[in-house]
């Protein structure tokens, strides 16, 4: 007689738990980024834009300091403010699957100072005079910097988040986070182009009135900036990735390539406002105002379409929380839903101190998925203190 | 990374992506620029063509000069006209700037010799004013002021009028020795510099 072997039982993956991983392993949420890669050549590369960039940029603020550097210390000032508004901006839309610290001022850096001062200004430059010689001054005044910028400025700073695909595979891996890096990128360029403007309006009227003519190309700067390199560089960005293909976004090159075109010519559009206005002074802020409507439309739709697998990712991370009671099932919703949802949650309080309750409750529901995130779904310490931080917020 | 992946010690797949970067910098930083290097400008100036430049100065330039930055009155680009304009003659460079200044010539002179000390320019490039300013006059009995200018490799003179509230510099720099007929064109293509009737200044 043979005895007959009993199957030895095995414990069913929880589905939640499984889609939680799914989630955590495609987005790269969490995942650590080292810049330090010698074997890697866009490593070097990045040195290099970086480096040669500084180099540009220290003979720019050189050659004049000794005359304007007040209209340089006022310009800088103003637009530091300026960009942190716009990195708080960035960084609290980046609310799903957060790139880390070091990837974003990677992505600071290379838009301020290699796509800004290595390529642009000397590729600029160069093609302006060429169009002038070839084509007269009338011509390049009206078209030239629509013709121009949106090749090297773009491509230069498209040329960041390339970089940062190849230097950080495990963490850029959606369309996302293209977007969020591009937006990086175009934070940087914008600020430090905004600066040198600043301080080069400073020899204007022979330099007899540094701060007055630099403040005054600061205000212009401060009140169109907003709409051209920090969303420009996020379609750009998206459209890299998408012109790529990673372990979680599949490869589509032509909507990639549309993306980077679309941003090239809102570019070249807004630069070339000259141009197309013939110079017609009540023609121009229309044109203004109706390319500023575009270009947000473009943009705020792109952002819509790339964000939702990183929202279906964050429920999907905070899912078996929900299940278990840690958080509640609205407040799921408020953490994987746009603002609509966030408010939603927050304005079902009874009470200013409930409402509160709630914001802190979802900031550290956001923490718990960080950590989550970061420990590859491992119950971690710091996994158990975040989760402990949201039960405390819950009896406060 | 395996050893099967790398190119003289380096990971393959991040060879393309920071070539097409490396390329970008060479055609913005050496090729363009060389390109440009290699190109002149050839838009010969004939009898009767002024050059104006912003909304009040103009100046004739000498008839075989060589237009290279700046319009000819009655051809405005779409923002009008510049405000600074550059011909050549004869290995010289004669260059007006115009902006808004308050003050006289003189005012203008020393600002401009403030401006022109306080500028670092690689390879000592730059120009400073060596004299002490004399007064000129235009063709319209108009005063400026003008000194000596002196680089390293050229050497001219600078000039200042103040029109209203617009102000001018003029630049002229050649080699250090410029035939007398030469001379003597640049010199009426200084005194040419007036404001433009109708402008106010």
């Amino acid at each position: 007689m043979t005895a007959v072997s009993q199957p030895v039982p095995v414990d069913e993956p929880d589905p939640a738990i499984t889609a939680r991983e799914a989630a955590i392993e495609r987005t790269g949420s969490g995942n650590l980024v080292y810049l330090w890669q010698p074997r890697n050549a866009c490593f070097w590369v990045y040195v290099f834009g970086v480096a040669y960039g500084l180099w540009v940029l220290y003979g720019q603020i050189n050659a004049a300091i000794r005359l304007y550097a007040p209209a340089l210390t006022a310009s800088a000032i103003i637009f530091a403010v300026y960009g942190m508004l716009f990195w708080w901006f960035t960084v609290r839309i980046d609310r799903y699957s957060r790139q880390p610290l070091r990837l974003v001022i990677a992505a600071f850096v290379w838009g301020g100072v290699a796509a800004a001062w290595g390529i642009a200004l000397s590729g600029n430059s160069a093609l302006l005079s060429i169009y002038q010689k070839l084509f007269g001054q009338a011509f390049q005044v009206a078209w030239g910097a629509g013709l121009t910028a949106p090749l090297f400025e773009e491509l230069g700073k498209g040329a960041g988040v390339l970089l940062l695909v190849f230097l950080a595979p495990r963490v850029v891996r959606t369309a996302y986070d293209g977007f969020i890096l591009g937006a990086f990128v175009g934070l940087g360029f914008e600020i430090l182009e905004d600066i040198s403007y600043g301080y080069n309006s400073a020899n204007e009227q022979f330099g007899s009135d540094q701060l007055g003519t630099s403040l005054s190309t600061v205000g212009m700067r401060l009140l169109t900036g907003f709409s051209s390199h920090i969303l420009y560089s996020a379609l750009v960005g998206a459209g890299i990735v998408y012109l790529l293909g990673t372990v979680a976004q599949r490869r589509r090159a032509g909507f990639g390539t549309m993306l980077i075109v679309v941003a090239m010519l809102l570019h070249g559009v807004w630069d070339a406002n000259a141009g197309i206005s013939g110079g017609n002074g009540a023609l121009l802020l229309p044109l203004l105002i109706g390319e500023i409507l575009i270009s947000l439309a473009v943009v705020i739709g792109l952002f819509h379409y790339t964000v939702r697998p990183e929202r279906a990712a964050m429920r999907a991370v905070m899912a078996p929380e929900a299940e278990q009671g840690v958080i509640t099932t609205e407040e799921l919703d408020a953490l994987s839903g746009g603002w609509k949802q966030r408010r939603a949650y927050r304005k079902a309080a009874n009470s200013r101190a409930e409402s509160r309750v709630r914001r802190h409750r979802l900031e550290a529901a956001h923490d718990l998925a960080d950590q989550i995130a970061a420990s590859a779904g491992a119950e971690t310490d710091r996994v158990r203190f975040a989760r402990a931080e949201l039960v405390r917020l819950e009896s406060a | 990374m395996p050893v099967e992946r790398r190119l003289l010690g380096l990971d393959r797949r991040t060879l393309l992506p920071a070539a097409l970067v490396a390329m970008l910098f060479a055609v913005a930083g050496w090729i363009l620029p060389a390109i440009n290097d290699q190109m002149t400008v050839d838009d010969p100036i004939r009898a009767g063509d002024v050059v104006q430049i912003g909304p009040d100065v103009q100046f004739v330039p000498v008839t075989g000069a060589n237009l290279v930055s700046g319009l000819r009155q009655g051809q405005p680009d779409v923002a009008g006209y510049p405000r600074a304009a550059a011909v050549t003659y004869s290995g010289i460079v004669f260059q007006v700037t115009t902006d808004t200044f308050r003050g006289t010539p003189v005012q203008l002179l020393e600002q401009i010799r403030k401006t022109d000390d306080g500028l670092r320019i690689p390879g000592d490039a730059g120009f400073h004013v060596t004299s002490d300013p004399v007064t000129i006059t235009n063709g319209a009995g108009q005063h400026g002021a003008a000194a000596h200018l002196d680089g390293t490799n050229a050497v001219g003179l600078v000039a200042a009028f103040v029109f209203g509230e617009t102000g001018v510099e003029i630049q002229a720099i050649g080699p250090q020795a410029a035939p007398g007929a030469v001379s003597a064109q640049v010199a009426a293509m200084l005194q040419s510099v007036r404001p433009v009737e109708g402008s106010g200044s």
